[in-house]
């Protein structure tokens, strides 16, 4: 019960910020794409009809430069990007919050994972990408996997500092003192007082991701057979006459776009979830 | 602090500006004569433009051949016209070469061109046959005998059929002077190692950027060229940078040639659509199973449909190749009655499963007969992964589970000669001279057949044109019926120009040297009046989408207003931001 009531309170709380109210809707509309992509796309994206169609009733956005149905592959694209987004925010989320919890609650675990910690963040994360996904096979995975071992150093360090800073709570310091054992401190006082913050980094990650998958997938690093918006950018702009003719008004904008509103609308939802988490912001960011 | 926000601005705004003039001073030089050019190939490096430094591809000679000449060259109509000799006699046996050497021929140094500099420059290419990596064929020559200054006698070992194109017309003699004291010829670079005959002397070369850049010679002995400067860059849409007068010619090919389109009639831009001798063909790795089974391959031949390819990738800007590797365009060596593998995906199934491949499993990729998933990896070069994909999803309906693997081209390239590989596709030019039918699986090396090359090397050496033809037919044959590469297509290729800077563009007949099939004969940049190309060329002989052009009569020289680029759209928008949050910030 106190969960929905809790849930409730947090939805009344967040439908006051227009922005996280934009920016959801424009996410749930790319999930649902992404979800339903067989039942949305009109063709598979695989699929080879007359090349370089300009848009018309058969092809609304046109087909690209091997025939395929440039909408279907947007469409399917979501499914690319949304997956490694998520996955990748998931899985870097939880290593990164059992690390930060960790070094966070214990001083010389702390320390030395600091130490790691600083040696990741000291790498500028977009140039090492590109050099391991140029030796690896650029496939699916590989890149969820560079992403994750990227991700969770950042998690790490943002959940530890306020993990130092709750430790000291009175309330956690009385719970010491009558005896509860670390893990029943750190599961039920102080991991739910992390986890808004949590969700925030969630989901500046995931826009992280995204925009990292498509720079390696436009750069032409990124597995070509693929269908991914990277890759839809990747080989219009190989095109030779892109720029000098109508075409990328199909093939390039679209993706962009999608790009785009994609990466805005996890901004505005982490800007309202940063609202509520830190409400001496409330009121800062309007549109 | 208002007050340095607004400073701040105007700093930005002062830098945006000076850039920009400093920019505009920059482009606008001197009134010399430049000519700038980009290949198709973005990141065009092709090694130091020396003998021995060039990146062996023909993009790579021709960068070479603007500094160094050699002794005989070739026409538009692939005639070879006298070069750096004016004249030679063969002895019957064909096996003595006498040429005659033109006379005043200076070194960009200075110093004069004698034999001597031949004989040299043969003895050091073949003590640094490995250096030399280029197609060479010196083991033919046995010594290089001077009569006087201006006479040499080349000796060959065995009578060789090609000897006028493939080394008398390829290999470039370089300065006694100056190499005679060099033993590491790879390593030698610098202002002296481009000390050549040739019409242009190097003055930059930046191998990150793939730039370089030559001053004219100006006491060529076959005369001044047309222009001061010559300048070959490589950028990233050749057809934006074309139209915004970063360069000045560029060609296109394949499906890239959709592009000239754009610059058809359109008047500022010349067009000139040539043969390609070019060819894009899977190679297969003829030492690692299962790609070593000749059955395997055949398999792999029916399942990919070629028609397709060239249809649903390039846009009709090809034709099907040859599967004996040369062009059909070329009459004097092309076999028309090879097989073609027509597409025919229930022959592959039954070669496969002759072979004992089957889907066991029932996911619809076969299996090894030992177990396994029949998977693996296709490598191939950026520019070809569209090619790649087809041929994908065309061997997926076979059964074949093929995974696209993307890399550049050095790296292909030395995949291929490592052998670390099973299926590459990969290209290249020359197939108008049979001399590329030596390695047919070339820039690869794990298909070795000693007929075979028993039967190049007969051919080589057979002087009669006629049993020599029956020989290169043989060799096609072979190719065709053993298929160490398949062959996909031959792009058309078309250059586009701005005809103000230049227009003697054209395309040689059998490609440059010993093939190459680009645009670049250094005849197109020398002002003789014979060397010109003609007013019109012959249409392309296979039915291109445009047919060649007559050249565009040169426009009047008012320029035309140059369309605001990219970089000023983006500089507005910028600004525009910039004021916004100024006037935002003072609103507050």
């Amino acid at each position: 019960m106190t969960e929905i009531k809790d849930l409730n309170r947090f939805w009344n709380a967040y439908k006051e910020s227009r922005l996280g109210l934009i920016g959801l809707a424009i996410l749930l509309f790319f999930v649902t794409l992404a979800v339903f992509a067989p039942y949305i796309a009109p063709y598979d994206p695989h699929e080879m009809f007359k090349p370089m169609e300009h848009p018309g009733s058969d092809h609304l956005l046109g087909t690209n430069d091997i025939g395929q149905d440039i909408l279907s592959e947007l469409i399917y694209g979501a499914r690319v990007s949304l997956f490694i987004a998520f996955f990748v925010s998931v899985v870097s989320g939880i290593i990164g919050t059992a690390f930060g919890l960790l070094s966070g609650y214990f001083e010389m675990f702390g320390f030395f994972l600091m130490r790691i910690v600083d040696a990741f963040l000291a790498i500028p994360r977009l140039p090492l990408i590109i050099v391991i996904a140029a030796f690896m096979r650029p496939s699916i995975w590989n890149l969820i996997f560079i992403f994750i071992i990227l991700g969770w150093p950042i998690t790490t360090r943002i959940i530890r500092s306020e993990v130092l800073s709750l430790r000291t709570r009175n309330y956690v310091e009385a719970a010491r003192m009558v005896g509860a054992p670390d893990t029943y401190i750190l599961m039920k006082h102080i991991l739910p007082n992390v986890f808004p913050l949590l969700v925030v980094r969630l989901i500046i990650e995931a826009s992280h991701v995204i925009i990292a998958e498509s720079s390696l997938s436009f750069l032409g690093l990124g597995d070509p057979t693929a269908k991914s918006w990277g890759m839809i950018l990747h080989y219009a702009f190989v095109y030779p006459t892109i720029f000098i003719s109508d075409l990328w008004m199909w093939w390039m904008l679209p993706a962009g776009l999608c790009i785009t509103f994609t990466i805005l609308s996890l901004t505005f939802i982490g800007y309202a979830l940063e609202e509520l988490v830190n409400p001496r912001l409330r009121g800062m960011t309007r549109i | 602090m208002k007050k340095g926000k607004n400073v701040d601005v105007l700093t930005l705004v002062i830098l945006i500006l000076v850039c920009s003039v400093f920019g505009g001073i920059a482009a606008v030089a001197a009134d010399e004569k430049v000519v700038k050019f980009a290949g198709d190939l973005p990141g065009g490096d092709w090694g130091y433009p020396s003998p021995f430094g060039f990146y062996p591809r023909g993009p790579g000679y021709i960068r070479m051949s603007f500094g160094f000449d050699t002794l005989t060259w070739k026409d538009q109509n692939g005639t070879v016209i006298p070069w750096l000799a004016d004249s030679w006699e063969m002895s019957d046996d064909g096996k003595t070469w006498t040429f005659h050497l033109h006379e005043g021929v200076k070194w960009h140094d200075g110093e004069p061109f004698t034999a001597k500099d031949v004989q040299f420059t043969f003895d050091y290419i073949k003590k640094h046959k490995t250096s030399f990596k280029w197609f060479q064929t010196l083991g033919y020559i046995d010594h290089v005998d001077i009569v006087d200054d201006h006479t040499v006698v080349i000796h060959l070992t065995e009578p060789f059929a090609p000897f006028l194109v493939d080394i008398a017309g390829n290999v470039p003699i370089i300065p006694e002077h100056i190499w005679k004291d060099v033993s590491d010829p790879v390593k030698f670079v610098g202002d002296k190692a481009v000390i050549g005959t040739g019409p242009f002397k190097l003055l930059k070369y930046n191998k990150e950027q793939g730039y370089y850049e030559w001053e004219a010679n100006e006491e060529y002995f076959k005369g001044k060229p047309l222009v001061d400067k010559l300048i070959s860059l490589s950028v990233n849409d050749p057809a934006l940078a074309l139209t915004t007068g970063d360069i000045d010619e560029t060609s296109f090919w394949g499906r890239r040639a959709k592009a000239v389109s754009a610059f058809e009639n359109k008047s500022g831009f010349g067009t000139r659509w040539g043969p390609s001798y070019w060819v894009l063909k899977v190679i297969f790795n003829c030492e690692r199973y299962p790609t070593n089974l000749t059955a395997f391959r055949k398999a792999i031949a029916y399942g990919i449909n070629r028609t397709e390819l060239v249809e649903l990738v390039v846009h009709g800007y090809g034709i099907p190749a040859n599967t004996g590797l040369i062009h059909p365009d070329v009459t004097e060596w092309y076999n028309p009655d090879l097989p073609d593998y027509e597409h025919n995906v229930t022959k592959a199934i039954e070669i496969l499963n002759a072979l004992n491949f089957t889907d066991t499993d029932g996911d619809g990729i076969m299996e090894y007969p030992e177990g396994g998933d029949l998977e693996f990896n296709l490598i191939t070069l950026d520019k070809f992964s569209r090619e790649a994909e087809l041929i994908k999803s065309q061997l997926a309906a076979v059964g074949i589970k093929i995974n696209v693997k993307v890399m550049d081209m050095s790296t292909v390239d030395g995949i291929l000669k490592e052998g670390n590989f099973f299926m590459v596709i990969s290209g290249h030019g020359g197939i108008a001279n049979p001399n590329i039918l030596e390695k047919p699986d070339w820039p690869g090396g794990t298909c070795k057949n000693e007929t075979y090359t028993a039967l190049f090397k007969e051919q080589r050496e057979t002087m009669d044109y006629k049993a020599r033809k029956e020989l290169v037919f043989k060799l096609q044959e072979s190719i065709a019926e053993n298929l160490p590469v398949y062959t996909l297509y031959h792009p058309k290729m078309c250059c586009v120009y701005r005809p103000e800077k230049l227009d003697t563009w054209f395309f040689t007949k059998g490609g440059v040297g010993i093939g190459i099939p680009i645009e670049m004969n250094k005849l197109v940049f020398i002002g003789e009046e014979e060397v010109r190309p003609a007013p019109s060329l012959a249409p392309a002989a296979s039915a291109s989408p445009g047919t060649t052009s007559a050249p565009t009569p040169i426009p009047t020289p008012t320029p035309e207003p140059e369309q605001p680029g990219f970089d000023v759209i983006f500089a507005i928008t910028g600004l525009l931001a910039v004021a916004y949050l100024v006037l935002r910030r003072k609103n507050r």
